[in-house]
């Protein structure tokens, strides 16, 4: 008898190994994955083009570039793709891969909308990295006009930037409506707000930022279109348009882009600090809300960027607003402390790398406190000064927490450990090229050095070597990196569930977790950061079985009284 | 048996509860939604504002304040069709579907009538710079979402011609006019910014 075999959904094989990261898929894991591989793609094209700008920069004199547009276009797409497309989406990656695993769910609340989010980024590289094709954008990640204006930047590769930036926008805002109905409606039985991974928090705090702040950049880029394509005069003062129109939308979006940049590093630090001092995180409650008013604050300080250009009635409120961020930002530098004090402080390359974040990011907080004060920031406008600041916030910050966050959830994606001497000697390079890259900046912005130049006065020429020296160790940083990541991928030490006996759910199924995450529905801890207590050691030794209600009052975490053991496990 | 029929009942509590949950996050995902596109419709206020402030006066000097009767009038048609929507809703609810189509279409047909009269509208305003440039930027984006509202009503109206939905289940239906009764606001809000203030 001749049958017929119905095509079903076992006949068609699924992709394995590889393959599956390269096809459209709604399991948050690979597109956790898709986001962290596609994004460390562009943080490796804009260190090369950040290696081009400081071999420029060697010598006084014109050596790589014939002359200033290209070395324009160079810091224009080194910031652009570093912000939008490395950063941004890396941190992405990780909300993705982790929260649903956090909360102990199988997926995101909308599976099929995340991959439509993760599916916009590759066009939106590829039509930002096709300016090189028709004359690529030259005026500056912030694009202020008329430099961005059809007068100055008459090629396309403007054009191609806004269209790109326009896809990173919607893909972020579905993203963040995603990340929020998780958070809100699909916490586990057992698990209140304030027993949330901080990490779930900081992604929290950012996805409300993110609707708040992204759809002004949506506008301002649609603005900017209509101007470059269809003749409009928003911001040409010559009919009648306002180019502080642009630089207030851009800043508007930016600044709190600041923050959606740097919330969820904040949020990877908590975690893995705690981890790795064993010890609970001091001051849970302060940590997660300072990341609301981080995020409340951070869209309210926006003229700060504009003292230069500002009615001068609104700068002193924009002065005392942005001052005030250093509250919530110095609560979450003390409880960090707070969390490492007396901790049995484990010097993994995580470890390193987040207390890298620790001193770094106080050295680019305080002189953003310096440049919120407007009479310095008016001597200090668009010199080096302000670009040693950023990098040590973003790269101190964002990018050494990132690379910690790497070296703890790496085990966890892919079942293997990473080889801790390699990732030391990664650690290493890369804290002591930072450094050498962006402290000489600070003189060289408060001598005066204008950024954005090709050419500069011979007198700041010792900094200078400096600092490129600094940059190509940082370049050499990345190779026991990759090698590091190649040979684990075949060859690490197998991890384990739980390498490093963490409390938070994601540990509590195999490495890498199956395709819908556990086998049966987990039981979280009470306090995700219960180490040290008889409960924490508990619940590790139960296996993410026994969830013991802590012995504290109720759902006091970190406000604890301090008696519990402060060290062991 | 009765172990088998306490599993059965066990998987239809699971799928009830999977329903529910989805139904709840839908509905607070739309929430998020409109707030995030209400955001860039409070841009285009923002940017209103913005380039008023480097102008003497508004409309700027030699620019004439726009024409308000067919504005006025398709603001009537809009919230007429908001009215309509509600009905919409309302008649799936009590699960008259033929009611649900009426007041539907009639819903999707003055929307178009809006439309048409925002196009016309944007037809009459010279070219004067910026005051030209805001003006037609707003209704350009407004209109776009009048035609993706009418585009999701529409699909789902085909869907209630083929008995999608009831009393009980109707997602489809509530996110339609959901998102209707968001653009005709976001109208409110706008023309109130173009020709009144």
């Amino acid at each position: 008898m001749a049958t017929t075999v119905k095509p079903t959904a076992a006949a068609v094989p699924k992709p394995r190994g590889i393959g599956k990261y390269l096809v459209w898929s709604i399991d948050h894991k690979v597109i956790g994955i898709q986001y962290i591989v596609v994004s460390f793609f562009f943080f490796l094209v804009g260190g090369l083009l950040a290696e081009l700008i400081r071999i420029e920069l060697l010598t006084p004199a014109a050596s790589l570039m014939v002359d200033g547009g290209a070395y324009n276009t160079l810091f224009t797409m080194h910031g652009t793709i570093m912000i939008f497309l490395f950063v941004v989406p890396m941190l992405a990656g990780f909300g993705n891969y982790l929260v649903p695993l956090m909360l102990g769910q199988k997926d995101m609340a909308f599976p099929w909308l995340n991959a439509l989010a993760f599916w916009m980024l590759p066009p939106a590289g590829l039509v930002m990295l096709a300016g090189w094709l028709v004359g690529p954008a030259q005026a500056g990640w912030t694009s202020y006009f008329p430099l961005s204006g059809p007068q100055f930047s008459p090629f396309d590769g403007q054009t191609l930037w806004a269209i790109s930036l326009h896809l990173i926008g919607a893909s972020s805002i579905l993203g963040a409506v995603n990340f929020i109905v998780t958070i809100l409606n699909m916490r586990p039985a057992g698990m209140s707000m304030w027993q949330m991974p901080l990490f779930v928090w900081s992604i929290f705090a950012t996805s409300i930022i993110i609707l708040v702040a992204t759809p002004f950049l949506a506008g301002g880029l649609t603005l900017m279109l209509f101007d470059r394509l269809a003749g409009t005069s928003f911001f040409s003062p010559a009919t009648g348009g306002d180019p502080l129109l642009w630089q207030n939308v851009f800043w508007f979006y930016s600044h709190p882009a600041v923050y959606i940049m740097v919330l969820p590093a904040m949020g990877i630090l908590s975690d893995v600090l705690s981890v790795h001092a064993r010890k609970p995180v001091f001051g849970y409650r302060f940590i997660a809300l300072s990341s609301l008013a981080i995020g409340f604050l951070g869209c309210i300080v926006w003229g700060h960027h504009m003292f230069t250009s500002l009615a001068s009635w609104a700068r002193i409120p924009f002065m005392l607003t942005t001052m005030l961020i250093a509250v919530p930002t110095g609560v979450k530098m003390f409880s960090w402390i707070g969390t490492l004090w007396g901790g049995k402080i484990r010097f993994t390359s995580a470890m390193l790398f987040s207390l890298g974040f620790l001193s770094m990011f106080v050295l680019g907080g305080i002189t953003g406190v310096f440049l919120a004060s407007i009479p310095v920031d008016i001597h200090l406008h668009d010199t080096y000064f302000v670009v040693a600041h950023f990098h040590f916030v973003l790269f101190g910050g964002s990018v050494l927490a990132i690379f910690g966050g790497i070296y703890h959830w790496f085990p966890k994606m892919t079942g293997r450990m990473l080889n801790e001497g390699l990732g030391k000697i990664h650690f290493a390079l890369t804290y002591v090229g930072f450094f050498l890259t962006f402290f000489p900046m600070h003189f060289l912005g408060l001598e005066g050095m204008p950024r954005r130049i090709y050419t500069y006065d011979p007198k700041y020429e010792a900094l200078n070597v400096l600092s490129t020296i600094g940059a190509l160790i940082m370049a050499v940083a990345v190779v026991p990196f990759l090698v590091n990541v190649a040979v684990s991928l075949v060859a690490g030490k197998p991890a384990g569930n739980n390498p490093w006996r963490a409390l938070s759910l994601e540990w509590m199924t195999s490495s890498p977790p199956p395709e819908l995450n556990f086998d049966e529905p987990p039981i979280p801890a009470s306090d995700p950061y219960g180490y040290g207590t008889p409960e924490g050691a508990a619940y590790l030794a139960s296996g993410g079985k026994v969830a013991l209600p802590t012995s504290g009052h109720g759902h006091g975490h970190g406000d604890q009284p301090i008696e519990r053991p402060a060290t062991g496990d | 048996m009765t172990a088998n029929f306490a599993k059965m009942q066990t998987a239809f509590d699971h799928d009830q509860f999977q329903q529910a949950q989805a139904l709840k996050n839908a509905r607070l995902g739309l929430l998020l939604w409109r707030f995030a596109n209400g955001m860039a419709f409070v841009f285009f206020v923002f940017a209103n504002l913005l380039m008023r402030n480097v102008q003497p006066s508004w409309p700027p000097p030699g620019v004439e304040r726009l024409e308000v009767t067919l504005p006025i009038l398709i603001t009537i048609v809009i919230l007429l069709s908001g009215f309509t929507a509600s009905r919409t809703l309302k008649a799936v609810r009590a699960s008259q579907l033929s009611a649900t189509l009426r007041f539907g279409l009639a819903t999707l047909a003055l929307g178009v009538v809006f439309f048409v009269g925002l196009l016309a509208a944007s037809a009459q305003v010279p070219p004067s710079g910026a005051y030209s440039s805001i003006v037609l930027a707003m209704n350009t984006f407004h209109g776009l979402h009048v035609v993706v509202a009418a585009l999701i009503l529409g699909v789902v109206l085909l869907r209630v011609r083929r008995g999608h939905y009831s009393a009980e289940k109707h997602w489809g239906v509530e996110a339609a006019v959901v998102f209707w009764h968001f653009v005709d606001a976001m109208w409110l809000f706008f023309f109130a910014f173009i020709y009144v203030l």
